[in-house]
């Protein structure tokens, strides 16, 4: 996606609001792999934004940027996330969960093969889930998933391989059928 | 890429396991690209054996996929209201919309894309830019239109490809169309005097990266995967970069002009110009085109991905013409000429040895 400083002082703003719009779906897509609460995503999304549009200025290089809003989308909402969930439930160790309903399983599998996936994708913990997401879905590279998951890129290699270790197990099981492929790219 | 330095020998004792894991690997399935493709091509081609189990590891990784959560319109365009609200506070003079009703308009037909799927709708939207109404047209997949300019010049738009313009052109005003995809031109030429050119009688195309500006002439513009080609069959055009680092030039009949904005190339080549524009009249003709490039112009125009399971075939040269008045009679060629089954997963077509 092009990417310049706005020039919104002439009142232009059709390139921004489609950037907006264009990540605002993405974020929110993303988000909703964490918490059903619309309100926290949509919260989420107006803070960096409006962060974002403070420091538009030094934030100029194409490159980044969409690893950068991904990063702080996901930093807000977690603080966000965790802050609600004080409140209700003073829980002080809480971390949000990427949750196995969104893993996609076809319909016409058996039931055993659909069992034995979901007993996969659910031996994965949150991160590994969040990792394959970023990876397979979102198309992200080690380093960029690193920064947004806030880890060494040692440690997003080491993520990624212990996820995929764990499909692995479906491997003598017919694989064209385990999962479906569903990636829109733009 | 640095990755590219070692050789296909690396990967002669991988089997499907290592290949998951491998991230050059998932790099290639995740981003392929031509550079990638030549590389397990080659692989394949030195370690046959190999094949099966490159093949498993390349159906896993593909079909890892995900609930899509698609935030409504309204959700979206109350958000941004909000947020440019916000913004405005920070800002010590107030920003002014200039054109209000437009700033979603975009986005409407661009939703209608995504949900009309098959059906052929043409999206003809309006919105106001200083008072003149904005028209769009839109094709949906395998889907073709005849399109006449306030002007009375000619567009047959092709499949998957948004044109609009103002819907009122005035005699001082220079001609304009905004293209995305393919169209073929037949412009009406208005001027008389070569040596005195009034605005009315110009007529331009816009295209993401390039503008192709002309009196009266036929061409063609395909505006595809992130490259532009014009083909001209008669008169003269003028092309014109957003990129000022290349110089505006002059196109000549019988000419095809390729811009690859990313690798900052540009390409002139002859061609036969009414092969090339052949697809208005359904027929696909390609200058000994490789299996790729059709698979390419198909995936393009009919919005179905095909993935040929005998990668080798993707470099394989056919000569002659391709009738694509539908998908499935494409495919049926396609699977004659390279003895493969057609095997149909959603939205993906597998071409499948025999």
């Amino acid at each position: 996606m092009d990417y310049k400083v706005f020039n919104i002082k002439d009142g232009d703003l059709s390139d921004y609001s489609r950037l907006y719009t264009y990540y605002f779906k993405k974020l929110y897509n993303y988000g909703r792999k964490f918490t059903s609460d619309t309100n926290i995503i949509e919260d989420s999304i107006q803070d960096i934004f409006l962060t974002f549009w403070k420091n538009k200025e030094q934030l100029s290089s194409v490159e980044t940027l969409n690893s950068y809003l991904i990063s702080s989308f996901r930093y807000t909402l977690f603080r966000q996330l965790k802050k609600a969930k004080k409140i209700t439930t003073e829980q002080e160790s809480y971390e949000p969960d990427f949750s196995v309903e969104h893993f996609i399983i076809r319909k016409e599998m058996g039931e055993e093969l659909q069992k034995s996936f979901r007993n996969a994708i659910q031996s994965l913990t949150a991160r590994q889930r969040e990792a394959i997401f970023l990876r397979f879905y979102e198309g992200l590279s080690y380093d960029e998933i690193a920064s947004i998951m806030n880890i060494s890129v040692k440690g997003a290699y080491k993520i990624m391989a212990r996820s995929l270790d764990a499909l692995k197990e479906m491997l003598p099981i017919q694989l064209a059928v385990i999962f479906i492929l569903l990636k829109y790219h733009d | 890429m640095k990755e590219m330095d070692f050789n296909t020998g690396y990967y002669a004792d991988f089997n499907t396991e290592n290949f998951i894991s491998d991230p050059f690997f998932q790099e290639w399935v995740i981003h392929p690209d031509e550079e990638k493709n030549k590389f397990w091509i080659e692989f394949i081609e030195t370690f046959p054996l190999k094949k099966d189990d490159l093949i498993k590891a390349k159906d896993l990784l593909q079909n890892i996929a995900f609930k899509e959560d698609v935030p409504s319109d309204d959700v979206i365009e109350a958000s941004f209201k909000r947020h440019f609200e916000a913004i405005n506070e920070l800002e010590s003079v107030p920003i002014i919309p200039v054109n209000k009703t437009n700033l979603f308009s975009r986005k409407t037909w661009w939703i209608a894309a995504v949900f009309t799927g098959a059906l052929a709708v043409i999206a003809a939207l309006l919105f106001y830019e200083e008072g003149n109404k904005r028209t769009t047209y839109q094709t949906a997949f395998g889907e073709m239109k005849r399109i006449t300019l306030p002007d009375s010049s000619i567009v047959m738009l092709n499949a998957n490809s948004i044109i609009s313009f103002n819907e009122n052109w005035k005699n001082d005003v220079a001609r304009e169309v905004w293209l995305d995809g393919e169209a073929y031109f037949n412009v009406r030429h208005l001027n008389n005097d070569s040596r005195q050119i009034r605005q009315g009688e110009r007529f331009l195309v816009h295209t993401k990266d390039l503008q192709v500006e002309v009196l009266g002439t036929s061409f063609n513009i395909r505006q595809r995967r992130g490259r532009t080609e014009v083909v001209l069959e008669t008169g003269s055009i003028l092309v014109t970069f957003n990129d000022k680092k290349h110089q505006a030039f002059k196109l000549k009949p019988g000419n095809i002009f390729t811009y690859y904005p990313q690798e900052n190339k540009l390409l002139k080549d002859s061609i036969a110009a009414e092969d090339y524009t052949a697809w208005k009249q359904k027929k696909l003709i390609l200058q000994n085109p490789t299996i790729r490039e059709i698979t390419d112009y198909l995936e393009d125009n009919f919005g179905k991905k095909i993935v040929l399971e005998d990668t080798a075939l993707y470099n394989r040269r056919i000569a002659g013409p391709i009738l694509f008045d539908n998908l499935d009679d494409a495919l049926f060629i396609l699977s004659t000429v390279l003895n493969t089954n057609v095997v149909k997963q959603d939205s993906t077509i597998i071409l499948r040895p025999r």
